[in-house]
Parts: C-alpha cells; sequence; structure tokens
C-alpha cells in the first residue's frame, strides 16, 4: 500500500521581478513586476512502505517544493497530496507525530544551547516515554558515534556533527516517514560516506520511508532503488534506478584491450553492439573485448543537460 | 501541557546564554526610566503642577510605567517576523505542537525573566530616586488591576503576531515595526500620561488598543481610573477583535509561506 500518493500537484510562487540598474530599481519602487514562477508543475507518483526513495534533479528542478508539500509545510497551488491517509498541509498532530523534516542547510536544534536539550526537548514535545526515549537516543547516539558532544552547544559543533544531532532530534520519536532535504551537502566524503551508511542501516532496521533529495549522484547510486528524476518541475523518470539506463541511453561501449595492453573504447548503438564487436574481434591484435552500460551519471548529466530529450 | 512548560524552560535557559546582552537589556530598561525622570524634573522639580500632575505624581506615574512595561511588552513574538523570512518557522511548524502556544509560552518565560530582574531594580531604582511609591491596598481594586495587565498581556501579544505576519507578504518588516515601535512609546503612556494631551488627540489614541497596555492598567492600579468597568470591557472587546484578525491574518499568510533558505 502507498504511503504517499500525489495527484497533479503544481506549485506556483509570485516573484518580484527586478529590473537592471539603479534607475530600475526606482522604477520597482513605484510599479513592481511580479511574475509567477512555476517550481512544480503537474506531478503525479506514488511512494510504498519502507521505501528509500530518492528525487533528483539540478537546483531550481522543483525537488525540495515538493518535498516541502509532502510535508505540509507549503500549500499547494492545486492537486492533491496523500501522506499516511492525512492531508500534509492541515498539519493534523497525528501526521506530524509520524514525519520528520531534516533540511542539510538549515538548523532545526536550539542555536545556543547543548543538542541534549533539543533531544529532551523533542521528547516532551512528541510525549515520549522515558525508557522508549533513552533506549531510542542511546541507539542513535551508537549509530552515528556522536556521544562526546551531546553536551556541546550546537553552534560550537562541526557541520558534520551537527548534521548527526540534526538526524538524533529527526529520529528521536521513530517517524514512520523521513523527508531528507539534501542530507549530505557541504558534508566532506568521509562523513558523507558514514551519513549514507547511517541512512542504509535505519532503513534497514525498520519499516519507515525515508524520501531524499540530492544532486550528488553518489547518494542515490548507494542508498536508492526508487528514483525520481525531476527538472524544470515535472518528472523526467520515475521507476527503478536499474531501468534509467535501459530507458534514456541509446548506446552501449565497448572497450577494446590490444596486444601491448592498450585501451580503446568505442560508443556503439544498442542495435549494432553485436556487429560491431564482431568486427572489432577479426582485428587479430585484439586481446580482449568488454561490452559496457554507460555510466548512470553521464546517462543523468545528459538527460538534464540536452533540451530535446538525452542523446547518449 | 508539559510539552508548553518544557518549551518555557529551554527558552528562559536560551534567555541565560546571552549574559551580556541580559544585563545590557536590564541597564537599558533602568536608562528607560532616567530619561523622562530628568525632564520631569527640569518641568516640575521646582514645585507646581501640569495638568493636575505634581512631580510625585508623575514619578509614581512613570515608575508604574516602568514595572507594567517590563511585564506587558516583554516579548519573544517580535521574532516572527524575522523567523518567517528567514525560513526558521519551518521548526515549530512541523512538530505537534499549537504555534500561538508555542509563541505564547515563550512570552510568558520572557516575562517572568523580567519580573525577576525587577526585583533587583526596583530597590536600585527607589534607592537612587526615590520616587513616591503608591501601594494600592484595595484588594478589589488590585484585582481588577491584574485583570487588566492580563488582557493588556494578550493585546500586546495579538498586536505582535499580527505585525510579524506582515513577512508572509513583504520582506520590509523593520520600518512598520519601527513605526510601531514609536507609535507605541507615546499611545501606550510610556512617556506620559495620556489625559495630559489635548481631547482631539485623546479622543485619537483611545480609538487603539494602545492605551490599553500600559495606561489604562495602571490608572486602576492607581485608583484613579473612575471608569475603569467599562475599560475592561472595551480591552476584553480589543482582545476578541485582535484575536479574529490575527487568526485570519495568520490563516492566510501560511498560505503564502515559502520555508525559504537561509
Amino acid at each position: 500500500m502507498p504511503t504517499i500518493t500525489a495527484h497533479n500537484l503544481r506549485k506556483v510562487y509570485s516573484v518580484q521581478k527586478k529590473r537592471p540598474g539603479l534607475s530600475g530599481s526606482l522604477k520597482d519602487l513605484f510599479a513592481p513586476i511580479n511574475e509567477e514562477k512555476v517550481a512544480v508543475q503537474d506531478v503525479s507518483f506514488s511512494i510504498d512502505e519502507g521505501e528509500l526513495v530518492g528525487f533528483i534533479g539540478p537546483n531550481g528542478a522543483g525537488k525540495t517544493t515538493t518535498l516541502k508539500m509532502l510535508s505540509g509545510l507549503l500549500y499547494p497551488t492545486s492537486g492533491e497530496v496523500r501522506v499516511l491517509g492525512f492531508d500534509p498541509w492541515k498539519r493534523e498532530y497525528d501526521f506530524l507525530k509520524q514525519i520528520s523534516l531534516v533540511m542539510g542547510q538549515k538548523n532545526q536544534l536550539w542555536w545556543d544551547l547543548p543538542a541534549i536539550e533539543s533531544f529532551n526537548l523533542a521528547k516532551d514535545i512528541y510525549d515520549i516515554p522515558q525508557p522508549v526515549y533513552k533506549k531510542t537516543l542511546y541507539d542513535l547516539v551508537e549509530l552515528l558515534d556522536i556521544g562526546d558532544v551531546l553536551n556541546v552547544q550546537v553552534r560550537k559543533l562541526s557541520l558534520g556533527q551537527r548534521m548527526k544531532a540534526e538526524l538524533v532530534a529527526a529520529l528521536i520519536h521513530t517517524p514512520k516517514i523521513l523527508y531528507l532535504d539534501e542530507p549530505t551537502i557541504g558534508l566532506d566524503v568521509v562523513m558523507q560516506q558514514s551519513m549514507r551508511q547511517f541512512l542504509k542501516d535505519y532503513n534497514q532496521r525498520g519499516d519507515g520511508s525515508i524520501i531524499l533529495t540530492s544532486h550528488y549522484m553518489d547518494d542515490v547510486k548507494e542508498l536508492c532503488k526508487h528514483v525520481v528524476i525531476i527538472d524544470n518541475g515535472t518528472i523526467l523518470f520515475d521507476g527503478l534506478l536499474s531501468n534509467i539506463i535501459a530507458k534514456f541511453s541509446k548506446h552501449k561501449i565497448i572497450e577494446v584491450i590490444g596486444g601491448k595492453g592498450e585501451l580503446k573504447t568505442h560508443k556503439v548503438l544498442r542495435g549494432q553492439v553485436a556487429e560491431k564487436a564482431a568486427t572489432l574481434l577479426k582485428d587479430p591484435s585484439v586481446v580482449d573485448i568488454n561490452i559496457k552500460e554507460i555510466e548512470i551519471e553521464d546517462v543523468i548529466r545528459s538527460i538534464f543537460s540536452a533540451p530535446t530529450g538525452p542523446d547518449i | 501541557m508539559h510539552k508548553y512548560l518544557s518549551i518555557f524552560g529551554i527558552t528562559l535557559q536560551e534567555i541565560f546564554t546571552y549574559r551580556l546582552n541580559m544585563v545590557m537589556w536590564r541597564v537599558r530598561q533602568i536608562f528607560v526610566f532616567l530619561i523622562p525622570f530628568f525632564i520631569w524634573r527640569a518641568v516640575l522639580g521646582q514645585g507646581g503642577d501640569i495638568y493636575g500632575y505634581s512631580f510625585a505624581t508623575i514619578m509614581t506615574y512613570l515608575f508604574g510605567t516602568t514595572v507594567l512595561r517590563s511585564l506587558v511588552m516583554g516579548s519573544r513574538t517580535i521574532d516572527l517576523g524575522w523567523m518567517i523570512n528567514s525560513g526558521s518557522l519551518t521548526i515549530p511548524l512541523m512538530r505537534p505542537l499549537n504555534i500561538f502556544s508555542f509563541f505564547f509560552i515563550r512570552d510568558l518565560a520572557d516575562k517572568l525573566f523580567n519580573l525577576t530582574f525587577m526585583f533587583i531594580e526596583i530597590p536600585l531604582i527607589l534607592l537612587i530616586f526615590k520616587p513616591p511609591v503608591f501601594i494600592q491596598t484595595n484588594p478589589l481594586i488590585v484585582l481588577y488591576a491584574t485583570v487588566s495587565i492580563l488582557l493588556a498581556i494578550i493585546i500586546y501579544f495579538f498586536i505582535n503576531v499580527i505585525f510579524g505576519s506582515l513577512a508572509f507578504w513583504t520582506r520590509d518588516i523593520w520600518a512598520p515595526r519601527f513605526l510601531l515601535m514609536v507609535i507605541m512609546e507615546i499611545a501606550t503612556g510610556a512617556m506620559f500620561p495620556l489625559d495630559m494631551l489635548p481631547l482631539f488627540w485623546q479622543k485619537l489614541i483611545f480609538a487603539t488598543p494602545f492605551p490599553y497596555l500600559l495606561f489604562i492598567p495602571l490608572k486602576i492600579y492607581l485608583g484613579t481610573d473612575p471608569q475603569f468597568l467599562s475599560h475592561i470591557l472595551i480591552a476584553l472587546g480589543w482582545v476578541f477583535f485582535l484575536g479574529v484578525i490575527t487568526k485570519l491574518v495568520w490563516r492566510k499568510g501560511i498560505k503564502s509561506y515559502e520555508a525559504e533558505g537561509r
């Protein structure tokens, strides 16, 4: 059964357009130009219980706007969303108790106080019984390895430590749905890796769904089976990660290894692979050939960069 | 209820983190008393009276507004506009909390903090300036004054939410905020008793909720407001009216909330 469904979801922002230069600014003062900006246009999808779904797309594609509508933060211009049977916008307590939203660039902990204070507050806000709270906190702190910084002011934590503390705060009430907006942004490679490992483990331990947005391909490749590719507010692909290549890439790569160990690559249309391989093998200097799919990063990059559709 | 108690506690902890800020804010409170003190001493220090106020009665009045101001005008809700613009309103919105209770409880924490410090400042002001203090002994009047102060606290809360909500539609919230502060400085009676003003201005100001923040509660406490009952009723009317406006503005504004990044 799907936990999240969205039908024809659309969000339009009204933004003030600035005319260039000082004289433009003066004109804006008296006659501002308001423009409608379509952030998400007509998006529909569904997400099942326990899934780990990745929304990928370039900056400004509409990923975060979609996420905010799913969490009930933004009022959709039109369309319908259902999350766990609730209309997120109404922000009923029973709904809010079952979700959590973490925004990579935003701090949700009490900035001037040690992280543990934020956790204790969450315990009271979410009505978590003391023994349950103690156990969940212990588990999360162990898993994320931040036991030594719980009593340090949040403002003094490094970005990586802070992100981990944010996750503890977000998961302390064991939400059924965790929304993560760019969870690894700004983190170093090691920290990105440990964050991914944690999310993977966490998803496998329970039946909660995780929905994350990212523009790092590694996040998605390692974590998500189900991906939604979004650009200019529309969905370009919604399905299994493994199907992206079959759907979007017209070519395969043939690697030819010569007698001296030198490597040559050929990009060949799918239909012509067998024929081309046979031709290549006729060359007596060829020792071995490999037939490979194009890397998923390259496929996705070409989806976003080609205005008329991918050519890869 | 438990969760709001925790928010109350954590807000106080937050205030205490900024020790220097805290002390400086209190010093400011004393200066707020100093300025009108010297002005009125220059005018009335030699004796005589103006509009029925002698130096002693005006000092009692000013001392009263200084105390009341900490109680009525102590607020954390003034951050609302900033929270909307910066997107940090997202945090309380995503929790199973009543957003108005969240802000109101934070206001109460701020007021408690102010009140505690008043116990240090009041003896200090008394010691240095020796203003004549008036202790109301009639318990009924004290009760009416308390009711009037409670209404003032709620009115001020609603005014803050309404003004903060402007940020849903415009980024320019500083100027309106500042204008409101200046108007309130006069129209609440914080600087001088409102009955010193010409009748026209009095009528104008009394058509707003501002006199019910400081002037009316203080007059009731001092026992010098013969119309105190109707004034309490009008304050109650303002509570309802502003409460409805707050709800409407909020309901409309929150729909255009964009939860922008920092």
